[in-house]
């Protein structure tokens, strides 16, 4: 008798664990990164389904409202950094679906700090070539130090951002993973567990009556 | 089908609550003892079942359960799913604390409404039978999906918008439902039919006297 219980509660989870190999989940998230001087971010459901033509709203943490947009067809959206402040990435994506993703103020300090070096930067190059270009070809060993450390800095940001930018995509794909095995294994072990405290307590109530 | 946390408006939450509530009392007023170690193993199938994703149509949808649920456990659907959902909420992220109350009544309504519905059915004879518990697995869904509406009415788009949104998401959940229900309900009536719902001391006793019967014969 319950031998063919166990059994059939055997095949059910079976059935329901192999089924579960790559089909995930229900909920909507959100990874947004800064990048130069836009915020860049993708959004899927973690069923692996892009979150297409959804609303993203961006409010700074005081909650004013910098800017709407929506997503594409791969569920990407980008836009320019509105304000140089920390901000709640929100996205609606209908029917009761919303993620939301938070920007530390970190982040756009890093990147307008880089953008404005850049900045001054290319003005020096500017300024300290083009009058005297001949003489700079000559002697290239006597190169201004602020220049310099200008081209510098500029090749550096620009092979960094090439090698974070894989690491950001991985990073968000680890963010929107899906629930683990353990997970689903704890699930079920609270749903048996809170079913065995419940049997206790019965069994001793009735053992008093007795 | 879940709705996620900041979407809802406090009093719709809060009516949500309330009714879940109510609904848990009166399930787990209703739950037998013996019926206790079901509760918990269909819990358990709708806890997973909500893991298993539909990949066809626009949006995301999952499988959901809640009529094979509702037709085997009747009120004590209610602190089954709730149990489910908790769990679901703390450890995938889905929907979310505050709206707990809400989700449960959204997906265990139906399956009490089914339960009223179509449990009486089940034992009728093959056809009937069948029909009627593809009804329940797919109707349960299609209610949870005009319950969504219902909720999101008060936030945002219009009612007729959100539901016909979320049914088209669904229909495809709800012919897998239907068809699942199907099975695990023939699968019982063959091998322990005393597991599902509304059943008699007369037909036990049917079941017996056909038993011997054919113990007799075989002898």
């Amino acid at each position: 008798m319950y031998q063919k219980y166990f059994m059939k509660l055997f095949c059910l989870m079976l059935f329901f664990l192999l089924s579960t190999g790559n089909a995930l989940a229900h909920k909507v998230t959100v990874f947004a990164w800064v990048e130069g001087d836009t915020v860049l971010g993708e959004s899927k459901f973690s069923g692996g389904k892009k979150a297409q033509n959804a609303e993203v709203i961006a409010w700074d943490l005081n909650g004013r409202e910098l800017l709407r947009t929506r997503t594409n067809e791969k569920g990407a959206f980008s836009f320019p950094i509105p304000e140089k402040t920390a901000m709640r990435i929100e996205l609606i994506a209908g029917m009761g679906h919303k993620g939301e993703w938070i920007i530390p103020l970190e982040d756009f300090g890093e990147t307008v700090g880089t953008e404005s070096a850049r900045d001054k930067g290319t003005a020096p190059h500017v300024l300290g070539v083009k009058p005297d270009s001949e003489q700079a070809a000559q002697t290239p060993a006597s190169i201004d130090p602020a220049l310099l450390e200008a081209i510098v800095e500029n090749a550096v940001t620009k092979a960094l951002d090439k090698k974070i930018t894989p690491l950001t995509k991985m990073v968000a794909d680890l963010e929107q993973k899906g629930p683990s095995m353990n997970d689903i294994f704890g699930g079920i072990g609270y749903i048996f567990g809170l079913m065995g405290v419940a049997m206790y307590f019965l069994s001793r109530r009735n053992n008093n009556t007795l | 089908m879940h709705i996620s946390e900041g979407i809802l408006a406090a009093p719709v939450l809060g009516a949500g609550m309330v009714f879940a509530a109510a609904g848990t009392a009166v399930g787990l007023k209703k739950l037998k003892e013996d019926k206790i170690p079901q509760a918990a193993m269909l819990s358990a199938a709708f806890f997973v079942a909500s893991l298993i994703h539909v990949p066809i149509g626009p949006s995301s949808a999952h499988l959901i359960l809640n009529g094979i649920l509702g037709l085997m456990l009747g009120w004590a659907a209610f602190p089954s799913i709730l149990i489910a959902l908790v769990l679901q909420g703390v450890l995938f992220q889905f929907g979310g604390i505050t709206t707990l109350g809400v989700n449960t009544v959204i997906m265990a309504t139906p399956a009490v409404v089914c339960y009223y519905l179509f449990a009486g059915m089940v034992h009728k004879p093959g056809a009937i039978s069948y029909a009627a518990c593809f009804a329940c697995g797919f109707l349960s869904v299609f209610f949870s999906s005009l319950l969504v509406g219902t909720a999101l009415m008060f936030t945002q788009e219009s009612f007729f918008e959100v539901a016909w949104a979320v049914v088209i998401t669904h229909l495809p959940v709800m012919f897998i439902e239907g068809v699942v229900a199907v099975f695990c309900v023939g699968f019982l009536k063959k091998v322990q039919p005393e597991l599902l719902p509304k059943w008699s001391e007369l037909q036990r006793q049917a079941l017996v006297d056909s038993r011997t019967a054919m113990a007799e014969k075989q002898v």
